[in-house]
C-alpha cells in the first residue's frame, strides 16, 4: 500500500508541474495516495514505515500542486468556452 | 481584482487554490492543537479528513452538474479540452458537504475508525477552509453579489466571471466572516458538545446563513427555482434535517 502511496504521490506531483488542465487528476491521485499513505503508515510494520511515510510526503506535496492550479470555486468555466479563454 | 490567478516561475497559481492551501494550512494547525489536546491519532484524523475531503469533491462535482445541467453542452462532451474544462472548474458546496458525509461514514464503515470524537473537536476545520475558500471567490470575482453602492462595495475590472465596472455588494467577503464567526463558536464550545451534535450545530447555522445570504447573490446560474436558489431549497431541506436531530439527542 506504501509503494501505490508513492507512486499516485510522484504522478501527482508530475501532473501538478506540467499541466493545468490534467490538475485535477492529480488532485484526486493526491488525495488517494495520501489516505493509503497514511493507511500505510498506521498498520505497516516498522521497516516498511519509511516508504509510506515517502508516498504520505509525495502525495501532500502533489496535492498542494494540484490544488495551487485549481482554477474556480463556482461555475463559468464552460460558459467562457473552455480553459483556453482563461490563459 | 478578479484575476484568475498569477505566475511564479512561469508556473500558473490560480487565487482560489491558493486561499484554499492557506485555509487547510490553518485548519491544520487547528486540527494538530485539538487532536493534542483530546488524545485523538493524528493518523486518523488524517485518514478521515482525505476520505471525506475525496468524496466531498465528487459530490461537489456531482451537484454542480446537476444544478448547472442546462448550461453544459452535452454534444461538446467527447471534446477532451471541453470535458476537461467542466472537471477543472464547478463546485457546490452541499454537495461537497453530502459527498464529505458520505466519506466519513465509509471511514467508520471501512478503517473502523470512531470518527464521533474527531468530529466534535475537529469540525471547526470546515468553516476555516470554507472560509477562505470564499476570500479566493471575493479575489477573482466568482460568486458575486447584487449591484450595490454602499460602504465596503467592490468594484472588478478584470474579471471572467463578475461583471466589470459595477458595484457590487461584497458577499463572498461576509460569508468569510460568517464562516469564521462558526468555526470559532466551534472551537469555543467543542466539549461541550457531545457526539455529533457539533457537525448538526454547524450544519444549520451554516444553512441559515447561506439561506439569507443566497438573496444578496447575482449569480443565478447556479439554478433558480420560482426565485428560490438551489442552493436556498437544500438549505431548508436541511434545517430541518438538523432540527429534528437536534431535537433527538
Amino acid at each position: 500500500m506504501g509503494v501505490v502511496a508513492l507512486i499516485l504521490g510522484i504522478i501527482s506531483i508530475v501532473l501538478g508541474f506540467t499541466s493545468v488542465l490534467f490538475a485535477w487528476i492529480g488532485f484526486i491521485l493526491g488525495i488517494i495516495g495520501i489516505i493509503l499513505g497514511t493507511v500505510s503508515k498506521k498498520n505497516a510494520p516498522i521497516e516498511k514505515k519509511g516508504i509510506a511515510t515517502a508516498g504520505l510526503v509525495c502525495s501532500i506535496i502533489g496535492t498542494i500542486l494540484c490544488l495551487l492550479l485549481y482554477i474556480a470555486c463556482a461555475v463559468y468555466i464552460n460558459k467562457l468556452g473552455g480553459l483556453n479563454a482563461l490563459f | 481584482m478578479g484575476k484568475i490567478g498569477f505566475y511564479i516561475f512561469n508556473h500558473f497559481i490560480a487565487y482560489y487554490g491558493l486561499t484554499i492551501v492557506i485555509g487547510l494550512i490553518v485548519a491544520f494547525i487547528i486540527a494538530f492543537i485539538q487532536t493534542k489536546r483530546n488524545n485523538l491519532i493524528w493518523n486518523d484524523f488524517i485518514i478521515i479528513t482525505s476520505t471525506g475531503g475525496l468524496f466531498g469533491i465528487i459530490g461537489a462535482k456531482i451537484l454542480y452538474i446537476i444544478v448547472s445541467f442546462h448550461t453544459i453542452d452535452f454534444s461538446k462532451i467527447i471534446d477532451i479540452s471541453y470535458l476537461f474544462s467542466i472537471m477543472q472548474g464547478g463546485f457546490v458546496f452541499y454537495g461537497g458537504l453530502i459527498g464529505g458525509l458520505f466519506g466519513i461514514w465509509t471511514c467508520q464503515k471501512f478503517f473502523h475508525i470512531d470518527v464521533q470524537k474527531y468530529i466534535q473537536y475537529c469540525i471547526t476545520c470546515l468553516p476555516i477552509v470554507h472560509g477562505f475558500g470564499r476570500i479566493g471567490c471575493y479575489i477573482v470575482g466568482c460568486c458575486y453579489g447584487i449591484p450595490y453602492e454602499g460602504s465596503f462595495c467592490v468594484i472588478y475590472h478584470n474579471s471572467f466571471y463578475a461583471p466589470n465596472n459595477i458595484s457590487l455588494f461584497p458577499i463572498q467577503l461576509v460569508e468569510a466572516i460568517g464562516n469564521f464567526i462558526i468555526a470559532l463558536f466551534l472551537f469555543t464550545f467543542s466539549k461541550k458538545m457531545k457526539g455529533y451534535t457539533s457537525l448538526y450545530i454547524y450544519i444549520l447555522i451554516y444553512a441559515i446563513m447561506r439561506f439569507f445570504l443566497e438573496f444578496m447573490r447575482n449569480d443565478s446560474i447556479r439554478g433558480l427555482f420560482y426565485n428560490i436558489s438551489t442552493s436556498q431549497i437544500i438549505s431548508i431541506m436541511i434545517i430541518v434535517i438538523c432540527c429534528k436531530k437536534l431535537a433527538s439527542t
